[in-house]
């Protein structure tokens, strides 16, 4: 629905929401040993998502199509000794970055919500 | 919804890590306790987690999987005169290392505290979604 109705900023809302999902996950695993830390590579999703096919998920145990074929692993800057690749540094950086860009989708779809709101009241 | 995701692992991450910082405190709560045998001195605590899926929410969380005792040897003490001390005049401490406890008090809060961020920047959003389009 939000592909049809907000353009791409529909998309990048949903894309940063689950980057953001993502994210979390390598904060909270900090400390696991042995876990990877995973990352959605943003840019690529989004230049591909004029063609790229998708699939409803009506139940939350659905697999989404981003975990299963876009999701990738974060290449560590220096792992440590039980195996773990999170940088805790570098996911607060890409926190931000992805709770910027989901604001700023935001701004985007309210005001074009707004727009449409505007010309249906006629005032 | 992934934010809420966000919310489930951000959360699973605080309870573990809160179960590290009062294993910690019990370690050192219980680092000069003393004992009249090997078996009775106090044992340090390490906390073990890993990721188990819920089924609840579908999402791998992260859960604490149980606890060990450290297999750090006790420290044994002759003190003769001591009340709690054996036939042979030793005393059994507990095999705590405070030093190493601290680090890992120290690395424990501030893997909470990034916890605590995602979740106030989360929350700020899924605010700032409920008033869209106002």
């Amino acid at each position: 629905m939000s592909d049809v109705s907000f353009g791409v900023h529909g998309k990048a809302l949903l894309l940063s929401a689950k980057r953001i999902g993502v994210i979390s996950e390598n904060i909270a695993n900090s400390n696991t040993p042995g876990y990877k830390a995973k990352d959605i590579p943003f840019k690529s999703i989004m230049a591909g998502s004029s063609s790229r096919l998708s699939l409803t998920q009506s139940s939350g145990s659905h697999i989404s199509l981003i975990s299963r074929s876009q999701m990738q692993f974060v290449v560590p800057n220096g792992p440590s000794l039980d195996g773990n690749t999170v940088d805790v540094e570098s996911e607060k950086v890409k926190l931000l970055e992805a709770t910027q860009k989901y604001s700023q989708a935001l701004e985007f779809v309210s005001g074009s919500i707004k727009a449409r709101l505007k010309v249906i009241k006629g005032d | 919804m992934s934010l809420k995701s966000a919310l489930i692992h951000s959360k699973s991450g605080m309870v573990a890590e809160s179960a590290r910082i009062s294993a910690v405190s019990s370690n050192i709560a219980n680092a000069n306790s003393e004992s009249s045998n090997k078996g009775g001195a106090y044992k340090a605590q390490k906390v073990l987690f890993s990721q188990v899926l819920d089924g609840v929410s579908g999402l791998k969380v992260l859960k604490v999987v149980g606890s060990v005792e450290s297999q750090s040897p006790s420290s044994v003490k002759f003190s003769p005169g001591h009340p709690m001390a054996d036939e042979n005049g030793y005393v059994y401490g507990s095999n705590v290392n405070t030093v190493e406890e601290m680090t890992d008090l120290m690395s424990a809060s501030r893997a909470y505290e990034n916890n605590t961020l995602v979740v106030t920047s989360v929350k700020r959003l899924m605010n700032q979604t409920l008033r869209m389009g106002k």
